[in-house]
């Protein structure tokens, strides 16, 4: 009935392939890093650690920063980091609720801004969920935001479909009317799916 | 209900699916995509990564240096790139297709007087006839953007029935300085990722072939 197995490999990342089987159907819903990439974390610079019941993954990232003023480069002010992920869930899911923590650091000189944005779709639909978070300076400290994202079945009609869902995180800093250098950074990412009454079930 | 199989290998991302590795040959009624090369000026090796969805209709490649720029900082060859996604399609006896929709999804930031295009041009190997759509954008900007190209099933260029052949997509994003001053500013734009998908609602279309 049911094959939610991925084995996904990736180079740029220490991703441990999770078992390519599933011997019955899940009650719950799964979730895989299939690909991390993006400017903000090109080949190389991020890790995965997935959680044993698959439902939880934390990604790092080594140089996530996105910088303006002093001596930054004109287009180091907006860096982004793709994740692909591949859920795993019974036929007849029809909706839920993904969350998502980010958590770094800020440096923002008075009169700059950083913002981190979530951008939220899946894989051959247009619609795509935002969630922003801003910080204002002067600031020079650790940072967390949390996102909780819902998507609903009707992109998956008719049953049997399953697509990819896309987070694409990025962050931003606005010189404004700073002086010096402000940036903008992200250490970690954790994402987490829960079916405890995030998820109902619909018959095909 | 046709159960899918995904053959997917790529030099920096391999996903190998339940039920086969790459290169298997697929029964006569699965539909198999290899995703052959991804390679372009905007996308150099090692900063593409491709993922496929588990039905097989659906694709995503992301990108970590596909940017367009002109001003400061930028080369004089910087203002075009592109990046090229080479499919081999194999279709079951009896159908044919094109595609339909692709989503494509990144940021721009564009200096007043600046504009930038995003291009796609779409075609088979060996076969002469293109399609190719553009989305312009103009500054000022600074700012996400999002293009979806959607083709009409009678205009597109149908695979030979029977053939398997290998579909391209080249993907380019173009900056213009116009008015702006490249002395003092710069403007670029930059792709995040690139869907494509494979029924009716989405990217691909399919079409009987005549009996």
């Amino acid at each position: 009935m049911l094959t939610t197995a991925a084995v996904a490999a990736l180079a740029l990342s220490a991703l441990t392939p999770i078992a390519a089987d599933v011997p019955t159907t899940p009650d719950y819903v799964t979730v895989d890093v299939v690909t991390v990439n993006g400017s903000g974390c090109p080949a190389g610079t991020s890790a995965v650690a997935a959680a044993d019941d698959r439902t939880a993954f934390t990604v790092t990232y080594s140089a996530f920063l996105a910088e303006a003023g002093g001596s930054s480069g004109p287009t180091e002010f907006r860096k982004n980091c793709q994740l692909v992920l591949q859920l795993g869930y019974p036929q007849g899911f029809t909706f839920g609720i993904s969350k998502a923590d980010y958590r770094g650091f800020a440096h923002l000189q008075a009169g700059a801004t950083g913002v981190e944005q979530g951008n939220y779709y899946f894989s051959g639909t247009s619609p795509t969920s935002r969630k922003t978070h801003t910080f204002h300076g002067p600031l020079s400290d650790d940072w967390q935001a949390t996102d909780t994202t819902e998507w609903a079945s009707i992109v998956y009609a008719p049953c049997g479909e399953k697509r990819l869902f896309n987070a694409n995180t990025e962050l931003r800093v606005l010189a404004g009317s700073s002086q010096g250098t402000s940036f903008l950074a992200l250490d970690s990412t954790d994402g987490s799916v829960s079916t405890r009454y995030h998820f109902s079930w619909k018959r095909c | 209900m046709l159960n899918f199989t995904t053959a997917l290998a790529l030099a920096s991302t391999i996903i190998i699916p339940p039920g086969g590795a790459p290169g298997t040959t697929p029964p006569p009624d699965h539909i198999v995509i290899d995703v052959v090369t991804v390679n372009g000026s905007g996308c150099p090796a090692g900063t593409a990564a491709v993922a496929v969805s588990p039905d097989n209709k659906a694709f995503t490649v992301t990108y970590s240096n596909f940017l367009a720029q002109v001003g400061v900082g930028a080369g004089p060859t910087e203002f075009r790139k592109n990046c090229q996604l080479n499919l081999r399609v194999n279709i079951p006896q009896g159908f044919t297709y094109g595609i339909a929709r692709a989503d494509y999804r990144g940021f721009a930031h564009l200096e007043k007087g600046a504009s930038a295009t995003e291009r796609a041009n779409y075609y088979f190997q060996g076969m002469s006839p293109t399609e190719y759509r553009s989305h312009p954008y103009s500054g000022p900007l600074t700012d996400d953007w999002q293009a979806t190209d959607t083709t009409e099933v009678a205009a597109i260029v149908y695979h030979p029935c029977g053939e398997k052949r290998l579909f391209n997509i080249n993907t380019e994003l173009r900056v213009n300085a116009g008015t702006s001053n490249t002395a003092t500013t710069t403007s670029f734009i930059s792709m995040d990722s690139t869907d494509g998908s494979f029924d009716t609602t989405y990217h691909f279309a399919w079409k009987t072939c005549p009996a």
